[in-house]
């Protein structure tokens, strides 16, 4: 992944009409859009469709970046709103629940070096429990503070939220996940029965 | 002072493992087990992320933003009606208003086309025109634009 100074320098370019950069900037945003935008959405259909619309959105509106953010926070921003306008319109709760009853819903992906198949199962189905148990609030919270490794202050800004509001959400979404986690890992590993 | 991971109850994520050395055997191997998932998660989230970017179709970088649905729309339906300031619809009219009274007409010899009526919403004073044809259920009505009618 770019460093934020690398985005900064390819959005300048790009925004100045380089093309060369331009296609660096969509190839380099690309993945961070679509994880994004799956944890935000809960729905790799939906996910997809979104990150198309963000790339567009920002890659026409370079000019509009002010610097006073990273650049990574602005399309986050961009991707968010983008992600929360979607499913309002789609109404994403009932399809998320179709979907996740649907268990090919969420395939394994490739992988360099592949999870062995029982761990890739218990992950697929923790991601599961993310996208399906925690409200889209606290995916965000647990997916950018506890996946992602921004402290909360970073978090808080980057959604706009008041941290004291952050930590809650993020106490729930850990509670949750850790539910989910340990209670998944019975009969796995051998010892803990 | 607080580290934003303290209150990850019993389960300490990769970083804080090696605080957790002292842990009771148990109680380590859940902290471990959550480090792993959590990290597990992160792995596959983000592949999951490369996949779909590269089934994304390639964005033209000279493309502004994507044509809404609703721009098209608009073009498609409202051009039309402001142009044409019209709507046709096509009414088969009753012949003898059998239809009333709920029944299929049995009385006449020969087999006749089922009736029906168009349902529209249309405002009561209206401009409208009526045209006949040669066949004597049958109209077209035109409901005017009330500009185009002046």
């Amino acid at each position: 992944m770019l460093s934020d100074r690398e985005f900064l320098e390819l959005a300048e370019r790009a925004g100045k009409g380089e093309r060369e950069a331009l296609g660096r900037l969509a190839g380099a945003l690309r993945p961070l859009v679509c994880r994004w935008a799956l944890v935000i959405t809960g729905d790799p259909d939906d996910a997809e469709d979104v990150a198309q619309v963000v790339l567009m959105k920002t890659l026409g509106s370079l000019e509009r970046f002010d610097g006073r953010s990273k650049f990574t926070s602005w399309v986050y921003r961009i991707a968010r709103n983008a992600s929360l306008d979607h499913q309002r319109r789609k109404r994403r709760e009932l399809r998320l629940m179709e979907r996740l009853a649907a268990p090919a819903a969420l395939e394994a992906p490739p992988m360099e070096d592949p999870l062995d198949e029982i761990e890739m199962k218990r992950t697929l189905q923790l991601i599961r429990a993310l996208l399906g148990k925690l409200s889209t609030r606290q995916r965000e919270v647990f997916d950018l503070v506890d996946l992602q490794g921004l402290k909360p202050a970073e978090a808080a800004r980057l959604l706009e939220m008041n941290p004291n509001t952050l930590r809650v959400q993020l106490l729930r979404a850990r509670r949750t996940m850790r539910r989910e986690m340990l209670a998944r890992g019975r009969g796995y590993g051998g010892r803990e029965g | 002072m607080m580290d934003h991971r303290d209150d990850w109850p019993d389960g300490l994520l990769e970083a804080d493992l090696d605080s957790a050395k002292d842990m009771e055997p148990s109680a380590r191997e859940g902290a471990e087990r959550i480090a792993r998932d959590a990290r597990n998660m992160d792995a596959v989230l983000t592949a999951m992320g490369q996949r779909m970017s590269d089934k994304l179709p390639a964005v033209d970088p000279g493309q502004a933003a994507p044509p809404r649905r609703r721009t098209a729309w608009k073009r498609w339906t409202l051009g039309p009606l402001a142009a044409a300031a019209a709507v046709a619809a096509l009414i088969l009219l009753p012949g003898d208003g059998t239809e009333q009274s709920g029944g299929p007409d049995t009385s006449a010899g020969a087999p006749r086309t089922p009736s029906m009526m168009a349902v529209m919403d249309v405002e009561a004073d209206r401009p409208f025109v009526v045209f006949p044809t040669n066949n004597p259920d049958i109209a077209v009505v035109w409901l005017l634009n009330p500009k185009e009618s002046e």
